[in-house]
Protein backbone atom coordinates (compact mmCIF):
# COMPACT_ATOMS: atom_id res chain seq x y z
CA UNK A 1 0.00 0.00 0.00
CA UNK A 2 1.36 3.57 -1.11
CA UNK A 3 2.12 6.18 1.49
CA UNK A 4 -0.51 9.16 0.64
CA UNK A 5 1.23 12.39 2.75
CA UNK A 6 1.05 15.96 3.26
CA UNK A 7 3.46 17.86 5.11
CA UNK A 8 3.24 20.62 7.18
CA UNK A 9 6.47 22.45 7.81
CA UNK A 10 7.52 26.46 9.10
CA UNK A 11 9.01 27.96 12.29
CA UNK A 12 8.68 27.13 15.79
CA UNK A 13 5.77 28.35 16.96
CA UNK A 14 3.88 28.64 13.60
CA UNK A 15 1.43 25.92 14.74
CA UNK A 16 2.09 22.90 12.81
CA UNK A 17 1.17 20.73 15.57
CA UNK A 18 -2.17 22.51 15.84
CA UNK A 19 -2.70 22.04 12.14
CA UNK A 20 -2.02 18.89 12.10
CA UNK A 21 -4.47 18.37 15.77
CA UNK A 22 -7.28 20.20 13.35
CA UNK A 23 -7.74 17.57 11.15
CA UNK A 24 -6.48 14.58 11.89
CA UNK A 25 -8.70 11.42 12.96
CA UNK A 26 -6.17 10.32 15.88
CA UNK A 27 -4.49 11.97 18.28
CA UNK A 28 -1.40 13.11 16.87
CA UNK A 29 1.59 11.79 17.94
CA UNK A 30 4.29 14.46 18.92
CA UNK A 31 7.72 14.52 19.62
CA UNK A 32 8.17 17.43 21.79
CA UNK A 33 11.11 18.00 23.81
CA UNK A 34 11.27 20.99 26.35
CA UNK A 35 12.27 24.04 24.21
CA UNK A 36 15.71 25.44 24.70
CA UNK A 37 15.41 28.59 22.79
CA UNK A 38 14.93 31.17 25.09
CA UNK A 39 13.45 33.89 22.51
CA UNK A 40 10.48 31.71 21.95
CA UNK A 41 8.14 32.12 24.16
CA UNK A 42 6.87 28.25 24.21
CA UNK A 43 7.03 25.51 26.44
CA UNK A 44 8.19 22.92 24.01
CA UNK A 45 8.55 22.03 21.07
CA UNK A 46 9.15 19.29 18.16
CA UNK A 47 12.42 17.70 17.42
CA UNK A 48 11.82 14.58 15.17
CA UNK A 49 7.90 15.11 13.51
CA UNK A 50 4.17 15.28 14.19
CA UNK A 51 2.19 12.74 12.47
CA UNK A 52 -1.47 12.51 12.28
CA UNK A 53 -3.79 10.72 9.99
CA UNK A 54 -7.17 10.70 8.28
CA UNK A 55 -8.70 7.01 6.77
CA UNK A 56 -10.01 7.33 3.41
CA UNK A 57 -12.84 5.54 1.95
CA UNK A 58 -10.74 2.86 0.09
CA UNK A 59 -8.85 1.76 3.51
CA UNK A 60 -5.68 4.08 2.61
CA UNK A 61 -4.75 6.26 5.33
CA UNK A 62 -4.05 10.43 4.39
CA UNK A 63 -1.12 10.68 6.84
CA UNK A 64 -0.05 14.29 8.00
CA UNK A 65 3.73 15.19 8.61
CA UNK A 66 4.80 18.24 10.94
CA UNK A 67 8.62 18.69 10.58
CA UNK A 68 10.45 20.25 13.23
CA UNK A 69 10.90 24.10 13.04
CA UNK A 70 14.52 24.48 13.78
CA UNK A 71 16.37 24.53 10.95
CA UNK A 72 19.07 22.29 12.39
CA UNK A 73 16.84 19.39 12.02
CA UNK A 74 16.77 20.16 8.42
CA UNK A 75 17.92 16.58 7.37
CA UNK A 76 14.49 15.58 8.64
CA UNK A 77 12.67 17.82 6.17
CA UNK A 78 14.39 16.99 3.34
CA UNK A 79 12.94 12.42 4.19
CA UNK A 80 9.83 13.70 4.96
CA UNK A 81 9.64 15.92 1.44
CA UNK A 82 10.13 12.97 -0.14
CA UNK A 83 7.37 11.75 -2.05
CA UNK A 84 4.46 14.44 -0.58
CA UNK A 85 1.30 15.02 -2.31
CA UNK A 86 1.75 18.93 -1.04
CA UNK A 87 3.89 20.79 1.25
CA UNK A 88 2.13 23.29 3.46
CA UNK A 89 4.42 25.91 4.64
CA UNK A 90 3.23 28.00 8.35
CA UNK A 91 5.02 31.32 9.02
CA UNK A 92 4.42 33.28 11.94
CA UNK A 93 4.44 36.68 10.83
CA UNK A 94 5.56 37.48 14.55
CA UNK A 95 8.94 36.27 14.27
CA UNK A 96 11.68 38.84 13.74
CA UNK A 97 12.41 38.05 10.32
CA UNK A 98 9.50 36.18 8.30
CA UNK A 99 10.96 36.41 5.12
CA UNK A 100 14.49 35.12 6.01
CA UNK A 101 12.72 32.18 8.15
CA UNK A 102 10.73 31.77 4.83
CA UNK A 103 13.58 31.12 2.47
CA UNK A 104 15.45 28.63 5.50
CA UNK A 105 12.16 26.42 4.53
CA UNK A 106 12.22 26.87 0.66
CA UNK A 107 15.98 26.09 0.53
CA UNK A 108 15.06 23.52 2.48
CA UNK A 109 12.85 21.65 0.84
CA UNK A 110 14.68 22.91 -2.45
CA UNK A 111 14.77 18.60 -3.70
CA UNK A 112 11.19 18.62 -3.04
CA UNK A 113 10.28 21.90 -4.75
CA UNK A 114 12.28 21.46 -7.72
CA UNK A 115 10.94 17.78 -8.37
CA UNK A 116 7.34 19.26 -8.62
CA UNK A 117 5.95 19.70 -5.22
CA UNK A 118 2.62 21.38 -4.68
CA UNK A 119 3.51 24.03 -2.24
CA UNK A 120 0.81 26.37 -0.08
CA UNK A 121 2.29 29.07 1.97
CA UNK A 122 0.36 29.86 5.11
CA UNK A 123 1.03 33.15 7.07
CA UNK A 124 0.08 33.60 10.53
CA UNK A 125 -0.57 36.35 13.27
CA UNK A 126 -0.67 38.70 10.05
CA UNK A 127 -3.37 40.66 12.13
CA UNK A 128 -1.60 41.73 14.50
CA UNK A 129 2.18 41.44 13.09
CA UNK A 130 1.43 43.54 8.78
CA UNK A 131 4.45 43.43 7.64
CA UNK A 132 5.46 41.59 6.13
CA UNK A 133 2.39 41.57 3.45
CA UNK A 134 1.84 38.38 1.68
CA UNK A 135 2.87 39.60 -1.39
CA UNK A 136 6.35 39.85 0.25
CA UNK A 137 6.31 36.44 -0.33
CA UNK A 138 4.69 35.67 -3.22
CA UNK A 139 7.56 37.84 -4.58
CA UNK A 140 9.90 35.83 -2.70
CA UNK A 141 8.44 32.42 -4.43
CA UNK A 142 8.72 34.50 -7.61
CA UNK A 143 12.42 35.22 -7.37
CA UNK A 144 12.32 31.70 -6.91
CA UNK A 145 10.35 30.83 -10.15
CA UNK A 146 7.65 29.35 -8.32
CA UNK A 147 3.94 30.42 -8.04
CA UNK A 148 1.98 29.18 -5.29
CA UNK A 149 -0.60 30.64 -2.66
CA UNK A 150 0.12 32.71 -0.32
CA UNK A 151 -2.59 32.65 2.52
CA UNK A 152 -3.39 34.66 5.85
CA UNK A 153 -3.98 31.63 8.16
CA UNK A 154 -5.24 31.09 11.95
CA UNK A 155 -4.56 27.71 12.37
CA UNK A 156 -6.73 27.33 15.49
CA UNK A 157 -9.32 27.74 12.79
CA UNK A 158 -10.30 24.29 11.47
CA UNK A 159 -11.59 26.26 8.33
CA UNK A 160 -8.38 27.87 7.63
CA UNK A 161 -6.58 24.67 7.79
CA UNK A 162 -8.96 23.13 5.80
CA UNK A 163 -8.59 26.27 3.04
CA UNK A 164 -4.89 24.99 2.97
CA UNK A 165 -5.86 21.74 2.26
CA UNK A 166 -8.39 22.49 -0.26
CA UNK A 167 -6.31 24.55 -2.28
CA UNK A 168 -3.49 22.27 -2.12
CA UNK A 169 -5.85 19.56 -3.87
CA UNK A 170 -7.15 22.66 -6.46
CA UNK A 171 -3.50 22.29 -7.65
CA UNK A 172 -3.05 18.66 -7.56
CA UNK A 173 -6.10 18.15 -9.49
CA UNK A 174 -5.03 20.42 -12.64
CA UNK A 175 -2.50 17.92 -13.18
CA UNK A 176 -3.63 15.07 -12.83
CA UNK B 1 26.34 60.55 -14.80
CA UNK B 2 27.56 59.46 -11.24
CA UNK B 3 27.24 56.31 -9.92
CA UNK B 4 25.80 57.79 -6.62
CA UNK B 5 22.00 55.68 -5.41
CA UNK B 6 19.29 57.30 -4.53
CA UNK B 7 18.26 56.36 -1.19
CA UNK B 8 14.54 56.12 0.36
CA UNK B 9 14.10 56.47 4.14
CA UNK B 10 13.79 52.76 5.94
CA UNK B 11 10.07 53.32 7.09
CA UNK B 12 9.35 54.08 3.24
CA UNK B 13 10.66 51.42 1.24
CA UNK B 14 9.59 48.59 3.54
CA UNK B 15 6.41 47.88 1.26
CA UNK B 16 8.25 47.18 -1.94
CA UNK B 17 10.85 45.39 -0.60
CA UNK B 18 14.07 47.74 -1.06
CA UNK B 19 15.40 50.83 0.27
CA UNK B 20 17.62 51.90 -3.02
CA UNK B 21 17.21 52.77 -6.52
CA UNK B 22 19.10 50.96 -8.68
CA UNK B 23 22.60 52.45 -11.19
CA UNK B 24 21.71 53.89 -14.21
CA UNK B 25 21.43 51.34 -17.44
CA UNK B 26 24.17 51.70 -19.44
CA UNK B 27 22.17 51.29 -22.71
CA UNK B 28 21.04 54.90 -23.80
CA UNK B 29 17.63 55.68 -23.46
CA UNK B 30 17.24 54.50 -27.21
CA UNK B 31 18.62 51.59 -26.65
CA UNK B 32 15.46 49.99 -24.33
CA UNK B 33 11.85 49.17 -25.57
CA UNK B 34 9.87 52.61 -25.35
CA UNK B 35 6.61 52.62 -23.68
CA UNK B 36 4.05 55.20 -23.05
CA UNK B 37 2.37 56.44 -19.86
CA UNK B 38 -0.38 59.07 -19.44
CA UNK B 39 -1.91 60.59 -16.10
CA UNK B 40 -5.69 60.66 -15.88
CA UNK B 41 -7.03 64.44 -16.02
CA UNK B 42 -8.51 63.42 -12.51
CA UNK B 43 -5.63 62.52 -10.97
CA UNK B 44 -4.61 65.07 -8.41
CA UNK B 45 -2.10 67.95 -9.59
CA UNK B 46 0.03 67.24 -6.76
CA UNK B 47 0.63 63.65 -7.61
CA UNK B 48 1.04 63.94 -11.62
CA UNK B 49 3.97 66.77 -10.45
CA UNK B 50 5.68 64.30 -8.55
CA UNK B 51 5.05 61.66 -10.86
CA UNK B 52 6.10 63.55 -14.00
CA UNK B 53 9.42 64.40 -12.12
CA UNK B 54 10.29 61.30 -10.22
CA UNK B 55 10.06 59.31 -14.36
CA UNK B 56 12.23 62.45 -15.56
CA UNK B 57 14.82 61.52 -12.55
CA UNK B 58 14.21 57.95 -12.84
CA UNK B 59 14.40 57.99 -16.81
CA UNK B 60 17.99 56.19 -16.80
CA UNK B 61 17.21 53.68 -13.61
CA UNK B 62 13.86 52.05 -16.16
CA UNK B 63 13.90 49.01 -17.33
CA UNK B 64 11.93 50.94 -20.52
CA UNK B 65 12.08 54.05 -22.00
CA UNK B 66 9.27 56.15 -20.77
CA UNK B 67 7.41 58.99 -22.46
CA UNK B 68 4.78 60.74 -21.83
CA UNK B 69 1.69 61.24 -24.06
CA UNK B 70 -1.89 62.20 -23.74
CA UNK B 71 -3.66 59.50 -22.23
CA UNK B 72 -6.37 57.75 -25.05
CA UNK B 73 -3.41 56.90 -26.77
CA UNK B 74 -0.71 55.68 -23.86
CA UNK B 75 0.07 52.25 -23.40
CA UNK B 76 0.28 52.64 -18.92
CA UNK B 77 -2.60 55.36 -17.21
CA UNK B 78 -2.20 56.70 -14.03
CA UNK B 79 -5.87 57.39 -12.70
CA UNK B 80 -7.48 57.80 -8.97
CA UNK B 81 -8.46 54.60 -8.06
CA UNK B 82 -12.45 55.33 -8.18
CA UNK B 83 -12.06 56.49 -12.03
CA UNK B 84 -12.62 54.40 -15.42
CA UNK B 85 -10.29 55.55 -17.81
CA UNK B 86 -11.41 53.93 -21.49
CA UNK B 87 -8.57 52.61 -24.03
CA UNK B 88 -5.75 52.23 -21.57
CA UNK B 89 -3.98 48.52 -21.53
CA UNK B 90 -2.63 48.78 -18.31
CA UNK B 91 -3.54 51.43 -15.06
CA UNK B 92 -1.80 51.96 -12.23
CA UNK B 93 -4.05 53.50 -9.51
CA UNK B 94 -3.36 56.02 -7.81
CA UNK B 95 -4.71 55.37 -3.96
CA UNK B 96 -5.07 56.21 -0.50
CA UNK B 97 -2.82 56.38 2.22
CA UNK B 98 -4.29 52.87 3.31
CA UNK B 99 -4.04 51.28 -0.10
CA UNK B 100 -1.21 48.77 -0.78
CA UNK B 101 1.66 50.51 -2.32
CA UNK B 102 1.99 46.87 -4.02
CA UNK B 103 -1.28 47.65 -5.80
CA UNK B 104 -1.51 51.51 -6.29
CA UNK B 105 0.28 54.60 -6.40
CA UNK B 106 0.52 55.95 -3.09
CA UNK B 107 0.99 59.49 -1.42
CA UNK B 108 3.66 60.37 -0.14
CA UNK B 109 4.98 58.77 -3.66
CA UNK B 110 8.58 57.46 -3.19
CA UNK B 111 11.06 56.68 -6.08
CA UNK B 112 10.99 52.59 -5.40
CA UNK B 113 7.42 52.80 -5.77
CA UNK B 114 7.20 54.72 -9.38
CA UNK B 115 10.27 52.16 -9.94
CA UNK B 116 8.27 49.26 -9.06
CA UNK B 117 5.04 50.13 -10.62
CA UNK B 118 6.11 50.94 -14.07
CA UNK B 119 9.26 48.07 -14.52
CA UNK B 120 6.28 45.96 -13.70
CA UNK B 121 3.76 47.47 -15.91
CA UNK B 122 7.01 47.90 -19.00
CA UNK B 123 7.25 44.36 -18.40
CA UNK B 124 4.11 43.36 -18.92
CA UNK B 125 3.30 45.84 -22.19
CA UNK B 126 6.28 44.10 -23.75
CA UNK B 127 5.07 40.74 -23.00
CA UNK B 128 1.92 41.61 -24.69
CA UNK B 129 3.72 42.97 -27.38
CA UNK B 130 6.19 40.22 -28.27
CA UNK B 131 2.26 37.98 -28.72
CA UNK B 132 0.94 37.13 -32.13
CA UNK B 133 -0.38 40.30 -33.55
CA UNK B 134 -4.32 38.57 -33.78
CA UNK B 135 -3.95 37.78 -29.67
CA UNK B 136 -2.50 41.20 -29.40
CA UNK B 137 -5.19 43.14 -30.38
CA UNK B 138 -8.09 40.91 -28.67
CA UNK B 139 -6.14 42.09 -25.90
CA UNK B 140 -6.64 45.55 -25.64
CA UNK B 141 -8.96 46.25 -23.77
CA UNK B 142 -7.85 45.85 -20.17
CA UNK B 143 -7.67 48.07 -17.77
CA UNK B 144 -6.72 47.87 -13.72
CA UNK B 145 -9.27 49.78 -12.32
CA UNK B 146 -12.27 48.54 -14.26
CA UNK B 147 -14.43 46.54 -12.84
CA UNK B 148 -16.67 47.17 -15.67
CA UNK B 149 -19.91 45.90 -17.91
CA UNK B 150 -19.26 42.66 -19.44
CA UNK B 151 -20.04 45.12 -23.08
CA UNK B 152 -16.53 47.14 -21.82
CA UNK B 153 -14.50 43.91 -22.34
CA UNK B 154 -13.95 42.20 -25.11
CA UNK B 155 -13.18 38.44 -24.10
CA UNK B 156 -10.18 36.98 -26.56
CA UNK B 157 -11.40 33.70 -26.00
CA UNK B 158 -14.67 34.73 -27.85
CA UNK B 159 -13.06 35.97 -30.68
CA UNK B 160 -10.43 33.21 -31.47
CA UNK B 161 -10.49 29.93 -32.86
CA UNK B 162 -7.37 29.13 -30.45
CA UNK B 163 -7.93 31.53 -27.47
CA UNK B 164 -5.22 32.68 -25.24
CA UNK B 165 -4.42 31.43 -22.29
CA UNK B 166 -3.99 32.98 -18.89
CA UNK B 167 -0.50 32.78 -17.14
CA UNK B 168 -0.08 34.25 -13.39
CA UNK B 169 2.99 35.94 -13.04
CA UNK B 170 2.96 36.28 -9.50
CA UNK B 171 1.01 35.66 -7.08
CA UNK B 172 -1.84 38.09 -6.21
CA UNK B 173 -2.51 40.74 -3.45
CA UNK B 174 -4.52 39.53 -0.90
CA UNK B 175 -6.95 42.43 -1.63
CA UNK B 176 -7.11 41.64 -5.25
CA UNK B 177 -8.45 37.92 -4.33
CA UNK B 178 -10.58 39.00 -2.24
CA UNK B 179 -12.25 41.45 -4.16
CA UNK B 180 -13.94 38.59 -5.91
CA UNK B 181 -15.56 35.36 -4.03
CA UNK B 182 -13.91 33.13 -6.83
CA UNK B 183 -10.91 35.01 -6.34
CA UNK B 184 -8.97 33.07 -4.49
CA UNK B 185 -10.15 29.80 -6.75
CA UNK B 186 -9.56 31.57 -9.65
CA UNK B 187 -5.65 32.20 -9.11
CA UNK B 188 -4.95 29.04 -6.94
CA UNK B 189 -6.08 26.94 -10.49
CA UNK B 190 -3.53 29.60 -12.72
CA UNK B 191 -0.79 29.15 -9.87
CA UNK B 192 -1.49 25.84 -11.51
CA UNK B 193 -1.57 25.63 -15.21
CA UNK B 194 -2.53 28.76 -17.77
CA UNK B 195 -6.14 28.51 -18.26
CA UNK B 196 -8.28 30.04 -21.19
CA UNK B 197 -11.04 32.57 -19.71
CA UNK B 198 -13.54 30.12 -21.11
CA UNK B 199 -12.10 27.38 -19.22
CA UNK B 200 -11.49 29.02 -15.95
CA UNK B 201 -15.11 29.96 -16.31
CA UNK B 202 -16.64 26.30 -16.55
CA UNK B 203 -13.87 24.98 -14.31
CA UNK B 204 -15.22 27.64 -11.73
CA UNK B 205 -18.90 27.92 -12.59
CA UNK B 206 -19.29 31.40 -12.56
CA UNK B 207 -20.38 33.57 -15.96
CA UNK B 208 -18.00 34.27 -18.53
CA UNK B 209 -18.42 38.05 -17.72
CA UNK B 210 -17.14 37.63 -14.18
CA UNK B 211 -14.75 35.96 -14.91
CA UNK B 212 -13.29 38.18 -17.67
CA UNK B 213 -13.32 41.27 -14.85
CA UNK B 214 -10.89 38.98 -12.26
CA UNK B 215 -8.52 38.11 -15.46
CA UNK B 216 -8.59 41.62 -16.27
CA UNK B 217 -7.70 42.95 -12.87
CA UNK B 218 -5.16 40.56 -12.59
CA UNK B 219 -3.48 41.65 -15.92
CA UNK B 220 -3.97 45.03 -15.07
CA UNK B 221 -2.50 44.86 -12.46
CA UNK B 222 0.77 43.16 -13.68
CA UNK B 223 -0.18 39.73 -12.01
CA UNK B 224 -1.01 37.70 -15.44
CA UNK B 225 -0.20 37.89 -19.14
CA UNK B 226 -2.22 36.51 -22.07
CA UNK B 227 -0.01 34.42 -23.83
CA UNK B 228 -1.02 33.15 -27.15
CA UNK B 229 -1.79 29.59 -27.15
CA UNK B 230 1.34 28.30 -28.88
CA UNK B 231 3.34 30.01 -26.59
CA UNK B 232 1.54 28.87 -23.68
CA UNK B 233 2.03 25.64 -24.99
CA UNK B 234 5.95 26.50 -25.51
CA UNK B 235 6.08 27.36 -22.07
CA UNK B 236 4.34 25.23 -20.13
CA UNK B 237 7.36 23.06 -21.24
CA UNK B 238 9.86 25.14 -19.24
CA UNK B 239 7.62 27.13 -16.29
CA UNK B 240 8.35 25.36 -12.87
CA UNK B 241 5.57 25.21 -10.63
CA UNK B 242 3.59 22.99 -13.47
CA UNK B 243 5.99 20.19 -13.26
CA UNK B 244 4.09 16.88 -12.44
CA UNK B 245 3.83 16.26 -8.77
CA UNK B 246 6.66 13.80 -7.04
CA UNK B 247 6.80 10.94 -8.91
CA UNK B 248 4.72 8.01 -7.27
CA UNK B 249 3.53 4.64 -8.65
CA UNK B 250 -0.12 5.74 -8.85
CA UNK B 251 -1.81 6.64 -12.40
CA UNK B 252 -3.49 9.75 -12.93
CA UNK B 253 -6.82 8.15 -12.41
CA UNK B 254 -6.04 6.57 -9.26
CA UNK B 255 -4.43 10.04 -7.94
CA UNK B 256 -8.25 11.70 -9.12
CA UNK B 257 -9.84 8.79 -6.76
CA UNK B 258 -7.57 9.60 -3.85
CA UNK B 259 -8.09 13.46 -4.26
CA UNK B 260 -12.19 12.47 -4.24
CA UNK B 261 -11.37 10.29 -1.22
CA UNK B 262 -9.65 13.17 0.56
CA UNK B 263 -12.39 15.78 0.11
CA UNK B 264 -15.33 13.98 0.67
CA UNK B 265 -13.34 12.73 3.94
CA UNK B 266 -12.82 16.20 5.02
CA UNK B 267 -16.08 17.59 3.89
CA UNK B 268 -13.96 19.72 0.80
Amino acid sequence: MSEHKIVFTGTMGAGKTTAIAAISEIAPIVTDVKNSDETLHKERTTVAFDYGEISLENGEKLRLYGTPGQARFSFMWRITGRGALGLIVLIDNSRPDPLSDFGVYLDGFAEAIDAGIHVVVGVGRTETHQSPGLDQFAEALRARGRIAPVLPVDVRKKEDVLLLIDVLLMQLEEHL
Amino acid sequence: MGETMLTVPPQDASALGGDTIPAPYAESSEARERVTFGIDASAPRSAERVLLALIRLLELRLRHQWQCVATESADVVFAPAETRPSGASYVIPIGSVNDDRRTHIVAPIHPTDVLYHLNRAGDVISERRALPESTRKLDQPINATVVSPAAETVSPAVLSSQPPRMRLLSWPAYELIRSDPSGLRIATLLAAREWSADELALRVQIPRERCDQFLNLLVGRGYGAWLGQDLAQADALDRKGTAAPNATNHSNAQRKSLVAFIRRKLQI
